[in-house]
């Protein structure tokens, strides 16, 4: 082979320079791109932890299961527990007169991810998620309210989760819960009197959205009345709510 | 570069097939987490031994009140519903008729509904 005009120095300067320009791109454009796919994977993998989450409350409230315990990882922001009477949220109950009429708090179960906007919150048994300083929220796994066609009635079950202080957490977490106390009420509605629910989102995050679409629905076939947030349902016979206290002993 | 042994390059070729290997059973592990969760929670929600509580409740009513209707059987209907509701989240109602010859039995036909929010159940028994 004929080797003149080959330089061993240029050759290594072409090949150092193209190495380098190559790890500049990889940190330029495929670090950032690693960071989000990591961002997305820990709220995904919150979102199915809430969800078993919830499956371990159902266990608490329909089950007659007295004591819960859940171990999961918390990575890429912080899980915190919200007490029902500081977070702000209301679901007022009526049977469509003056003579019931009642005001449920609830609680939540919130995970906001440190390099994302997702919030992902279990409040009054379902799951929820929002994307922080946007408008608009989704429910990814329903609570149980239900209407029986049979014998007409509603079924509104309330969770209202309870504890001693403020608890926020990252990083491995075992939430310990238990079941407190739960009252049944059963009300009668008057033939012509319209169940009314009214939903008030808690000034830390605004849920409207996605208990809208809930409550229309097919499981509870709500309407959403002229007033905003107030959804109705005509041919109910008798309305029962079932509220149960879900303390939250440590996280 | 002329004049080098070259049999180990078989080496860098598996090296490349088991990394995509591992690569598609990480796809399918990630998978089977969402099945095993969806699945579990399918067996544990039906309310088998609920359905046979209700069940024995009310041909245990049967037996004692026939398909007597009155304030007696009325309120003995009421407390079963309530019962159900308080205990198996569950809204319930049945309803016995008078008895029919069935395969020369005189039986009872009875009703029984039980819908707790993901399990509807309808029966109609010959007791």
């Amino acid at each position: 082979m004929n080797d003149k005009a080959v330089s061993e120095a240029v050759g290594f300067v072409l090949i150092l320079g193209i190495v380098i320009s190559g790890i500049g791109l990889v940190t330029l454009y495929g670090y950032p791109v690693l960071v989000k796919e990591q961002s997305n994977t820990d709220v995904k993998n919150m979102e199915r932890a809430m969800i078993v989450i919830q499956n371990d409350m159902k266990s608490l409230c329909f089950k007659n299961v007295p004591y819960k315990e859940t171990s999961l990882q918390v990575s890429g922001g912080t899980f915190e527990v919200i007490n029902a009477s500081q977070y702000g949220c209301f679901i007022n109950v009526t049977n469509g007169t003056t003579l019931f009429q009642k005001n449920y708090t609830v609680g939540a179960l919130t995970y906001r991810s440190d390099r994302g906007t997702a919030v992902t919150t279990l409040e009054n048994g379902a799951v929820m998620i929002r994307q922080d300083g946007a408008t608009g929220s989704a429910m990814l796994a329903e609570p149980r309210w239900f209407y029986d066609n049979s014998t007409d009635t509603l079924v509104i079950y309330i969770m209202n989760i309870t504890t001693d202080t403020l608890m926020a957490k990252s990083g491995m977490t075992t939430v310990r819960m238990g079941l407190e106390g739960s009252e049944t009420q059963s009300i009668p509605v008057a033939p012509g009197d319209n169940v009314t629910v009214e939903y008030t989102s808690s000034p830390s995050g605004d849920y409207s959205t996605a208990w809208e679409n809930y409550l229309t629905g097919a499981s509870v076939g709500m309407q959403r009345s002229a007033l905003n947030s107030y959804y109705e349902r005509n041919d109910v016979k008798t309305l029962v709510i079932k509220e149960y206290r879900i303390k939250i002993h440590d996280i | 570069m002329a004049c080098m042994n070259e049999d180990g390059q078989w080496i860098v070729l598996m090296g490349l097939l088991v990394a995509v290997g591992l690569f598609f059973l990480a796809l399918i592990i990630n998978q089977s987490a969402l099945v095993g969760q969806t699945t579990a929670e399918g067996v544990l929600e039906f309310p088998k031994n609920d359905i046979r509580d209700l069940r024995e409740a009310v041909f245990d009513y049967t037996d004692t009140f026939g398909s007597v209707d009155n304030g007696t059987t009325g309120a003995v209907r009421q407390d079963i519903a309530m019962i159900s509701l308080e205990r198996k989240n569950a809204v319930v109602n049945f309803s016995v008729e008078s008895q029919v010859e069935v395969s020369d039995h005189y039986l009872y036909p009875i009703t029984i509904h039980y819908y707790n929010g993901v399990t509807e159940y309808d029966e109609n028994v010959y007791y």
